[in-house]
Order: C-alpha cells, then structure tokens, then sequence
C-alpha cells in the first residue's frame, strides 16, 4: 500500500488507516529504532520507542496533512530514538562529558564522516548475509540486527525454535569465513 | 560471537537501517498486534467506539446487567413450568455441591484465585494469536470416552453464584448436568413485596434462595428435575423425547445454552475480542496452561457488527470496553478460567472439576433417576403420562462388556 492510499484510508477509515500505516512502516520504525538503541537500552526500550513514534504520527496524520509520510514517520522515529537514548544514558549514570572521547558515541543526525567510513564495509556485511541465502539471512539479520529470539524467528519464518538455533549457528560460522578479509 | 556481531550491525547508517527493513521485514503477527494495540491504547480520540450515530433503537443491557433480569426470569418460568410445562428444571436436592475428587479439590484450593505463573528455568512457549485460536477451536469434547467438567460462575454485578457439574459417557451416550444458583438476597432489594408473591418468594425469607436443575439425558428421554426456594415448586420433574430436546446428541459440554466458556469462544471467534497478550507457563488445576489477555473495544460495535439492535446507552454506571482474561489448556483446548471485566461488574468462571476417562463419573443410571423422581411430581398432565419403564432396564454399566 502506497503513501497517498495510505492517507486516503486514514481519511474513510482511521482505524483500518493505522494499521495499514502500523504494517507498511513497522520494520522500517524498528530498524531505525533498534539502530539507534542498540547497545544503550532493553528490547522493551525498542518497543517502547515504536509504540511512541506511531502514537505521535497518527496524532499528527489524524489532524492534519503531511506531505509526504515516509520521511515523516523516519524523522519522527529518529527523533524519539535519539531521545531515548539520552534519557537512558542520563538514567544509567552514562552522562557523557563534551569532551569525554565517549561524546563519540553519541551520534549526531548527520554523522556523514562515519557513514562515509562504514559504508562500504556495511554493503559487504549485508551482501555477504545476503550471500548465506535464505532462511539463514533472514535468520541473521532477526536475531543479530533486530534482537528476535529463535521462538520469534521461528513463528516468523515458519520453522521450529529449534532449526533457527542450529542453523543460526551454521550461519555464523559461514560468515564469520565470508567475512575474513574484511574484519 | 554476538559481541562481533553487535559490533558489525552497531555501525550502521540509519539508511543501511532502512534498507534493512525493507528487505527483511521483522515482527510476526502476535507481536505486531501486541504493539498495534498498545499504540491504539495511547491514540487521542479512538474511533473505534465513540463515534457511532445510533438513533431508534432498543435500549441495551449488557449480559452482566442481563444476569440480573434473568435471574427474575427465572423464577416467573418456573412459575409457568408448574402450570404448564417448560424446560425451566430445578435440581437434585438442596445442597447440590460439584464433588471433584480429592485430588482435584485440593488443587482447586489453589486455584480460586488467578492462575500463577509457574517459575521456569526456560522461557515457556508462548503461541501466537493464530495458535491460540487453533487451540481453542481444536477443542474436542468428543475425544473422551468419559468426561466430567465442574465449574462456578461467580458475578459481582448479580452476587449470584452458580454451580454446575456435566458428566458425559460417551460409549452409552447418556449425560447429565446439574446446575444450581445461589442468590444474594441483594438481587430482590428492588423488588416489591407483592412482585415477589408473584414469583413464590416469602419477603422475610430471601436470605438464600436459590433455584437448581438436574437434567438427566438418558437413552431417549430428557428428564429435567428442578427445585427452588418456593415451595409450590419444588421437586418437580419434566420429561420429553431426547430428540426434542436440546440435547439431542450428547453435546452437553458443546452446548451455548449451558456452558458459558462455549459463549466466549464464539464471540472471540466472531470479532468481539483483540487478543491483546499471550503468555506461557501458567498453570490451572495442576494442568499447563496458556493465558491471554483480550479487549473488546466497543460492544455496541461488535452487537451492530452481528446484526443485532444496537442500543442506546442510558446508564450512567454502564461501561462500552470489555476486558477478558482466559486460560487455555494447552493438551485440551478447554478455557478453564475466564474472567470478564466490564466497567465495576466482572464474572467469573473456574473450572473445579476436569476429570477423564477411567477418573470421571459416569453420568447416573436409570435406578439413580427412578429414585430421583420418586420424590418429585410430573410439573404436567403430559409428563406424568410419559412411559419410563426404560429406567428399569439393565444398567448401561452392566451392558458393556
């Protein structure tokens, strides 16, 4: 479902309009906000920063227009995962002084010298996990990416617990080989 | 392992991000649904309930607020049954109690409250919505030879509290159901004295009243005994053809009319409900167990969505959200505990009583029924008519094998 169909749905029907936006945006908000997340707060935290960044775009697409919702609904998740984050650094103790070598750390919007330097080592990593083919990509990038337990990847792709932790494991070691010359 | 992948995956560009949910999209559909209704929750202003234009139409009660009308129903019926005749049928005896066996009862001691969570050193499976609805509708009672279910229905909103006991063989086809309610003598403070008279009920007496039926389905014949605090009514019995009756096939446990948690799975089956959260690893009557917690936004919604008058809303206490909280037996598919919240009113249902095969009682025989009625008189010119030389055939227990 494209964007203006989106809207239009939302327009007839606000209820069935949030779940076509909920579905056509989900992965894309967890991504952004698992991206942001990692490494500073729980799968709950992730989940908690989806829950806001939907609540606070059907506010706004329930009163009034947007013009275009993808790079809305990315600049609101982006906004909500950044604050997150700061709030449970400054929860956690982890207030990072302007001139801590940690200040690194906290990643400014732009960021465009370090998605200048990862980007081509990030292609290789994906192409490389694309390179394991299915199931086993999808299996990587659930549970090393998005945080999904081998119960979750399983009801997702359809076989048991038990099949993603084995060929989890056979992925890993396949790319952790795929990957020698570039880490 | 995973600290290098972390590492690889933490440094990546929030459009590597993007182009990862694009090409592996995450989250299935229990877990989706779990955060689409949380985000629906949080929603200014929801559309799901509020905003339906109802002109002339009948005023609604909910089913809790039914209970209360139903339970004076009752008591007319009954009054009509003396007269005439009805399906309106009165118990055994005066202290019909559900008799789990000892094992059983002191499992059910631990179980009145709501079902724990056993602590696990793994994480429990917990099944998505799909699984769940699959569970509950491979529910087979016909997959026991012998079966008994014991419950009680408890109602703040009624202070009514029901017993019920079905017991079924399935190799002679014979069943039986008792059920007794006990009423709080709160449920008639708003009556008057002279509508009371009507009903049979002595105004300085209305500490425990309480009305009863045992219902018999026995080869071909329904028999129904029923008993209740009027005294012109007690120990009366009906009695007609089984295929006359509802319980034309033995289906006392798959029967809307007498059990409730069959009620719960049709309205979970058509919409009324969005499963909301499922968990593992509890336990009820030491059996493992699935809980989940379910929402009905609106029930003038889903009463319009079944086609049926939707209703105008004049009471101030009345609340439109139900919360409904059921366990599932994950060997049997059985809703075993179920309780629905509506505003301050709740219900709820316990099951005291699952017993199978070579434990369960079998339903009683004919001597047990022919017993029974000595006792009692026919409710109509027709019942006492009726032949019931078939109860003094040889038991069924000494016809098999």
């Amino acid at each position: 479902m494209n964007d203006s169909e989106i809207l239009e749905l939302l327009h007839q029907s606000p209820q069935k309009g949030h779940r076509a936006l909920f579905d056509e945006y989900y992965s894309y908000v967890y991504a952004i906000s698992v991206n942001i997340l990692r490494n500073f707060g729980s799968r709950e935290d992730v989940e908690e920063c989806v829950i806001d960044t939907f609540t606070s775009v059907i506010n706004k697409l329930d009163g009034s227009a947007v013009g275009s919702v993808k790079p809305f609904v990315g600049t609101v998740a982006k906004h909500k995962a950044i604050s997150m984050r700061r709030a449970l650094m400054s929860k956690s103790g982890k207030c990072v002084s302007i001139d801590s070598e940690e200040i690194g750390e906290l990643r400014s919007e732009e960021r465009v010298d370090r998605n200048a330097e990862n980007s081509d080592m990030t292609k290789q990593l994906l192409q490389k996990v694309k390179e394991l083919g299915e199931p086993d990509s999808a299996i990587i990038i659930q549970k090393f990416f998005y945080g999904q337990n081998a119960n979750e990847i399983g009801r997702m792709l359809d076989i048991k617990p038990a099949t993603v932790r084995m060929r989890c494991t056979r992925a890993i070691k396949k790319l952790r080989s795929l990957l020698r010359d570039f880490y | 392992m995973k600290k290098d992948t972390d590492k690889l995956f933490g440094n990546l560009s929030d459009e590597d991000a993007e182009r990862i949910a694009a090409d592996y999209p995450t989250g299935d559909k229990s877990q989706r649904d779990r955060i689409f209704n949380e985000i629906e929750r949080r929603v200014e202003g929801r559309t799901t309930s509020d905003d339906m234009d109802v002109s002339g139409v009948e005023t609604y009660r909910p089913r809790i607020y039914m209970k209360v009308i139903s339970a004076a129903a009752a008591l007319v019926l009954v009054a009509g049954a003396a007269v005439g005749g009805s399906y309106l049928l009165r118990g055994r005896d005066k202290n019909l109690t559900v008799e789990p066996s000892s094992e059983v009862m002191e499992e059910t001691t631990e179980t009145t409250a709501a079902p724990t969570t056993e602590e696990q050193t793994t994480e429990p499976e917990v099944p998505t919505e799909e699984q769940l609805l699959e569970l509950l509708n491979s529910r087979s009672y016909d997959d026991y030879p012998q079966l008994n279910i014991g419950y009680n229905i408890v109602s703040n909103a009624t202070s009514t509290i029901e017993h019920g006991l079905a017991k079924r063989d399935m190799v002679t086809g014979n069943e039986s159901m008792m059920v007794k309610f006990i009423r709080n003598p709160d449920c008639y403070k708003d009556v008057d004295a002279e509508t009371l008279a009507d009903w049979g009920i002595d105004p300085n007496n209305i500490e425990e009243i309480y009305s009863s039926s045992e219902m018999f389905m026995y080869k071909d014949l329904y028999i129904c005994v029923f008993d209740n605090t009027d005294e012109n009514l007690k120990d009366q019995y009906e009695v007609t053809d089984r295929k006359d009756s509802a319980f034309a096939n033995p289906n006392v446990f798959a029967s809307q009319a007498n059990f409730y948690p069959e009620v719960i799975l049709e309205q979970i089956n058509t919409g009324k409900y969005e499963i909301q959260e499922i968990s593992g690893g509890a336990t009820f009557l030491g059996r493992d167990c699935t809980s989940a917690h379910l929402y009905c936004p609106s029930v003038k919604e889903y009463e319009k969505k079944m086609g049926r008058n939707v209703m105008t809303i004049d009471d101030g206490d009345y609340a439109d959200e139900i919360q409904l909280d059921i366990l599932v037996d994950n060997e049997t598919g059985f809703i075993l505990w179920f309780k629905d919240t509506q505003g301050d009113c709740t219900e709820e249902y316990s099951v005291d009583t699952l017993l199978f095969n070579e434990d369960a009682e079998l339903p009683e025989d004919g001597a047990y029924i022919k017993e029974r009625l000595s006792g009692c008189i026919p409710n109509c010119e027709e019942t006492a008519a009726y032949d019931l030389s078939i109860l003094d055939e040889t038991p069924d227990s000494e016809n098999i094998g």
